[in-house]
C-alpha cells in the first residue's frame, strides 16, 4: 500500500467520523426549537389533557409491572377507587372484636395462672385473622407472662 | 506374615479413627440469663444434656398478615424464656436454624420480642444425636 493510498483512506475515515459526530451534535437543535415552539402554542386545557394522558399511561405501566418505582406506584394509588368506608368500618369492628376476645382469653388464663391447650387452640385461630400490629400486641401480653411464670403451660410444646 | 498384616490393619484403623475425631470441638450448654435478657445453646447439646428439662424450639408460622417466629429455650435448671418476632430479617435468621445450629438470642424484657438473633453453624459444634 502506498503512502498516498493510506493517506486517502485516513482522509475518508476522518471525514466520515467527523460527519457522524457533527451530525449527532447538531440533531437536538431542531428538536429543541420544535419543542419550544410547541410548548409556546399550548393553552391550559391542552396542558391538563396531556397531564391526564400521562398519568393514565403511567398507571397502566405500573399495573403491568408491579416492581415499578415508588413514584409510579403512587400515581396508581391516586387513580384507584377509594375504599368503601362502610366495608372498612365493618372490618375494623371485626378486628376490635377479635382483639378483645384474644385479650379475654389471656386475662382469663392469667386469673388461673395456667395456659391450656384449649387456650392455645382458640388464640391461634384468632391471631391468624389479626393485622400485624394487633398480633404483636397479643404476643407482647402473652409471652412475658409465660416467661416470668405468671402463666404456666399445662401441656408440652409451643404455647401458640 | 499374619502378624505383619494384623499390625498394618491396626495401624490403619487407628489412623482413620484419629482423623475422624480431629478438629476443634465446642460444647455449648443451654443457658437462659433473665437479667441480661440473653439466651444461648445448640440443638445438639440440648438433646444430649443429662437434664430432661433442657429444650430449644423454633417455630415459624406464615399467614395473611405475614410471618411470625416463636422461640423457646429452657436451660437445665428449668429456667425458660419465650420470644417472638415479626421482623422479616429476624424471622429469616431463625428460619435458617438447623439441627446442628447454635442460637444466640437477646430479647426485650417488656414485650419479649426477639431483638437480636444469631444463628451459627460451626464444624466444632456437636452433631445431631438420635
Amino acid at each position: 500500500m502506498t503512502s498516498r493510498t493510506m493517506l486517502a483512506i485516513a482522509g475518508v475515515v476522518l471525514f466520515a467520523s467527523g460527519g457522524y459526530v457533527a451530525g449527532a451534535r447538531r440533531t437536538p437543535q431542531p428538536m429543541l426549537e420544535h419543542a419550544a415552539s410547541a410548548i409556546a402554542s399550548l393553552d391550559a386545557p391542552s396542558v391538563r389533557s396531556i397531564v391526564r394522558e400521562e398519568i393514565a399511561r403511567a398507571g397502566l405501566a405500573a399495573r403491568a409491572c408491579p416492581s415499578a418505582p415508588a413514584s409510579t406506584t403512587a400515581t396508581v394509588a391516586l387513580t384507584q377507587p377509594a375504599v368503601d368506608p362502610e366495608a372498612q368500618a365493618a372490618r375494623d369492628r371485626e378486628t376490635q372484636t377479635l382483639v378483645a376476645r384474644a385479650h379475654d382469653i389471656i386475662n382469663g388464663a392469667l386469673a388461673n395462672g395456667t395456659w391450656n391447650e384449649s387456650d392455645r387452640a382458640v388464640l391461634r385461630s384468632i391471631v391468624v385473622h389479626l393485622p400485624q400490629a394487633e398480633q404483636e400486641a397479643v404476643y407482647s401480653t402473652l409471652f412475658p407472662a409465660l416467661s416470668d411464670g405468671r402463666l404456666k403451660p399445662a401441656f408440652a410444646g409451643m404455647p401458640l | 506374615m499374619r502378624r505383619i498384616l494384623a499390625l498394618a490393619t491396626l495401624t490403619v484403623s487407628l489412623a482413620v479413627a484419629a482423623s475422624a475425631n480431629a478438629g476443634a470441638k465446642y460444647l455449648v450448654f443451654s443457658s437462659v440469663d433473665t437479667s441480661a435478657h440473653h439466651t444461648e445453646g445448640t440443638f445438639a447439646d440440648a438433646r444430649a444434656d443429662s437434664s430432661d428439662k433442657t429444650d430449644i424450639t423454633v417455630q415459624i408460622s406464615a399467614g395473611d398478615s405475614g410471618q411470625t417466629a416463636l422461640f423457646e429455650m429452657t436451660d437445665p435448671t428449668g429456667q425458660r424464656m419465650y420470644c417472638w418476632a415479626t421482623n422479616a430479617g429476624v424471622v429469616q435468621a431463625l428460619s435458617n436454624a438447623n439441627n446442628d445450629s447454635r442460637l444466640s438470642i437477646d430479647w426485650d424484657p417488656t414485650t419479649n420480642r426477639c431483638t437480636n438473633v444469631s444463628v451459627m453453624n460451626d464444624s466444632g459444634y456437636s452433631p445431631k444425636q438420635p
